[in-house]
């Protein structure tokens, strides 16, 4: 319900940016589903200039692809249904979304998930507890250019 | 029938007389308690002539049964242990029939006492010399089996060498013998009882008015045999309760024995299955591929097959479970003639509980990191000014937060990287590496904290430069920070902290020194002790989780090095800890140390 809510507010917030588009402004899709983090993303990424769309599940992340490809995805692993490491799949069959970097930002650290997470085509793999929230800035930064 | 193993053990390392009679009664017991176990009588033949083959290191064991016309018939129960060499004399004798007087079994049959052949070459009175010759056999005895004062079958065994009679020996079988006579006579009788039951049962339904004493007697049988199976059941629920299931094989892999537990749980019947190949019979698979059983015997030649080693038996009925095995391996006689005893455990249960274990470690990481990466980053941002200016106050508060965070999430880590070694998860990369070069590493990586005391490391090695050694990089150098990192933290500004690293004759020798608190006497025994902090410590440094020397501990050990220190009350720590020089053990793991 949370997730469907959220959509359309940024759906609003996508057509009243558009203007900011034209002005060459970068944009991450966020897909994660703490609303904490999403507004610590949204709070730090906005402040950066950035436009930042949010999708708490895998069904609201593909309207959004399907509208206007993103410049930098940043995926958390544990969703409600369908899972960060089938969205990546997903994301990187796709003709039109497979050069989009994808960073996955999650709390799982086990070696087999960031293995498995690299394989799948992955730019990066991130364990948040144990990354300063400038750090993700910096390199999200990176994959801009 | 744990006993045969203790017996023949106590035969192949039998030094005395005084052991060897020990010997021969626990043959005794043990001849008891297997043809008590049994449930035919074909089956009580069986085992007693493999416990007393064994026992008495004798190739060739074979019973002859007596028939309604007093001559004697072969039975197809043998002990051969070389089935190929004997084939002729087996085929010989299985056409063999004789008569009072006649032969070996003749000749007991006539005596009604065991009878004791030292060289049968020599002796004209034994009728299948020419295959005896053929297959060497040389010294034989026979002997009966007394059931209600007749004779009703002969055992005979043979050896390759010319033997002197064994009197005491003989006393023994003897009684084997009569002890064997009065289980088959309790096993005809409850045969026989069931048959009458059955009779009665027919006569009662005929004659219901007329038959109560047809009644009482029905009734009397009806508990005898009661009992007698009461004391059966209870001698088999005694074997089965024992869990764990016990094979032995000979060294061809052919079933010697098993008990009940292995019986239940590989689906076979003894009756059946014995001197049968235990390759045809279980099947051992290492995950899901099935392996040969020589392979599945290299594991468990090493003593112990654990359940990290991920075998499965696999029965003819199609069932499939995980075991743990502990094997021992006894020799008797000449050097090929070997047994394995095989004792497994079924391990379903274990398995899941390490699996639930395991999805517990990867949910409990999840779900302790997200709330406190939300604590970190908006501490994080509110320093940054990013919610607006801060008052000096304010920002102190919000710092205090955040160190505090950091502190959790690395304490959370560390339980978990204690979680996982503990739990034997890890995996271990060795690779050949120079244990200076890590140490560098690791500096580098402790770099600013090094720096914000104004602190400097000297590396001394011996010899320069260090013999490579196989080590997982990550796995040593989690332990050299933790060292390193405590050096830095308890000891003052502008310290020396000195590394030494030494290549002994089979081990390398790590050291880390600092001039810091020291450890006080009084409490350097609870230091690796799981958060743990000493007095002192506690003072200098609020901060700290109380793991980092239990997780190198554990790291430590567990690649068969040491750890300790030396320090005293008046300051100055060192710290040890040494790597085995044919360095660490490649382990298949489903995690990396990193959290």
């Amino acid at each position: 319900m949370i997730g469907t809510r959220r959509i359309r507010m940024y759906n609003i917030k996508i057509m009243m940016e558009s203007t900011d588009k034209k002005e060459n402004k970068k944009t991450i899709l966020v897909i994660e589903d703490d609303l904490f983090l999403v507004k610590a993303y949204q709070t730090k990424f906005e402040k950066e200039g950035v436009i930042v769309l949010i999708a708490t599940d895998g069904r609201s992340a593909e309207s959004f692809l399907e509208k206007d490809p993103p410049d930098v995805v940043l995926l958390d692993l544990m969703l409600p249904g369908i899972d960060g490491f089938d969205i990546l799949s997903a994301i990187k069959q796709n003709e039109k979304w497979k050069n989009v970097p994808v960073i996955i930002l999650t709390n799982l650290g086990q070696e087999q998930d960031k293995k498995r997470g690299l394989d799948l085509g992955a730019s990066d793999y991130i364990v948040k507890a144990n990354t300063k929230i400038n750090d993700i800035v910096e390199k999200v930064k990176f994959y801009f250019k | 029938m744990f006993k045969l193993k203790k017996a023949i053990t106590g035969f192949a390392e039998r030094r005395g007389e005084s052991q060897y009679t020990q010997g021969l009664n626990n043959l005794l017991q043990i001849s008891a308690i297997s043809a008590n176990e049994s449930k035919t009588v074909e089956e009580a033949f069986q085992l007693v002539l493999n416990a007393v083959c064994l026992f008495m290191d004798w190739p060739i064991g074979h019973v002859y049964l007596v028939n309604e016309r007093n001559s004697l018939d072969p039975s197809d129960i043998w002990y051969i242990s070389n089935r190929e060499k004997f084939r002729n004399f087996y085929e010989m004798t299985m056409k063999t029939v004789f008569v009072i007087g006649e032969g070996l079994p003749g000749r007991v049959l006539g005596l009604g006492k065991p009878a004791w052949i030292e060289d049968i070459t020599k002796d004209f009175n034994f009728f299948r010399s020419r295959s005896v010759e053929e297959a060497g056999l040389k010294a034989a005895f026979g002997l009966p089996v007394l059931s209600d004062n007749k004779i009703i079958a002969v055992m005979e065994f043979f050896n390759e060498k010319v033997i002197k009679p064994d009197y005491y020996f003989l006393g023994v079988a003897n009684q084997i013998g009569a002890q064997l006579g009065r289980i088959v006579e309790k096993k005809i009788f409850s045969d026989k009882l069931s048959r009458q039951i059955e009779e009665l049962e027919v006569l009662n339904e005929d004659a219901k008015r007329t038959s109560k004493i047809v009644f009482n007697i029905f009734d009397d049988l009806l508990a005898i045999q009661r009992n007698l199976k009461d004391e059966k059941n209870k001698t088999q629920k005694i074997v089965s309760a024992m869990g764990s299931g016990l094979l032995v094989v000979d060294e061809n892999f052919q079933l010697l024995m098993m008990n009940n537990s292995a019986e239940i749980l590989l689906d076979v019947n003894l009756n059946k299955a014995i001197n049968l190949d235990i390759r045809e019979t279980v099947f051992v698979y290492k995950r899901k591929e099935n392996i040969s059983w020589e392979a599945f015997e290299d594991m468990f030649k090493k003593g112990s097959v654990r359940l990290e080693d991920d075998i499965f038996f696999g029965t003819a009925s199609g069932k499939i479970f995980p075991v743990t095995v502990n094997a021992s391996y006894t020799t008797y006689g000449k050097k090929e003639n070997s047994i394995k005893i095989i004792i497994f455990q079924d391990a379903s249960v274990e398995k899941k509980f390490n699996e639930s274990r395991e999805n517990f470690i990867s949910t409990a990481s999840h779900q302790l990191r997200t709330p406190l990466t939300s604590l970190r980053w908006f501490s994080e941002m509110l320093l940054d000014g990013d919610a607006g200016e801060l008052t000096k106050e304010q920002g102190d508060f919000i710092s205090n937060i955040h160190q505090s965070v950091e502190r959790m999430v690395a304490v959370v880590n560390l339980l978990l990287q204690i979680a996982r070694v503990e739990a034997g998860r890890v995996m271990i990369e060795p690779e050949a590496s120079d244990l200076k070069e890590i140490t560098k590493n690791i500096i580098s990586v402790v770099d600013s904290a090094l720096k914000s005391k104004n602190q400097r490391i000297e590396i001394i090695v011996d010899p320069e430069p260090l013999p490579k050694i196989f080590l997982d990089k990550d796995m040593i150098g989690q332990v050299i920070q933790n060292l390193i990192s405590n050096a830095i933290r308890y000891s003052s500004q502008d310290d020396l902290l000195k590394i030494k690293i030494l290549a002994r004759d089979n081990l390398m020798e790590f050291s880390v020194r600092d001039r810091g608190i020291g450890i006080p006497k009084n409490q350097q025994d609870k230091i690796f002790e799981k958060f743990f902090r000493a007095d002192n410590a506690l003072k200098a440094v609020p901060e700290g989780s109380g793991l980092g020397l239990s997780l190198a501990k554990l790291l430590v050990e567990g690649w068969g090095g040491k750890i300790w220190f030396e320090s005293s009350d008046a300051g100055g720590t060192v710290f040890y800890f040494t790597v085995p020089m044919s360095g660490m053990k490649k382990q298949k793991g489903e995690v990396k140390l990193a959290v």
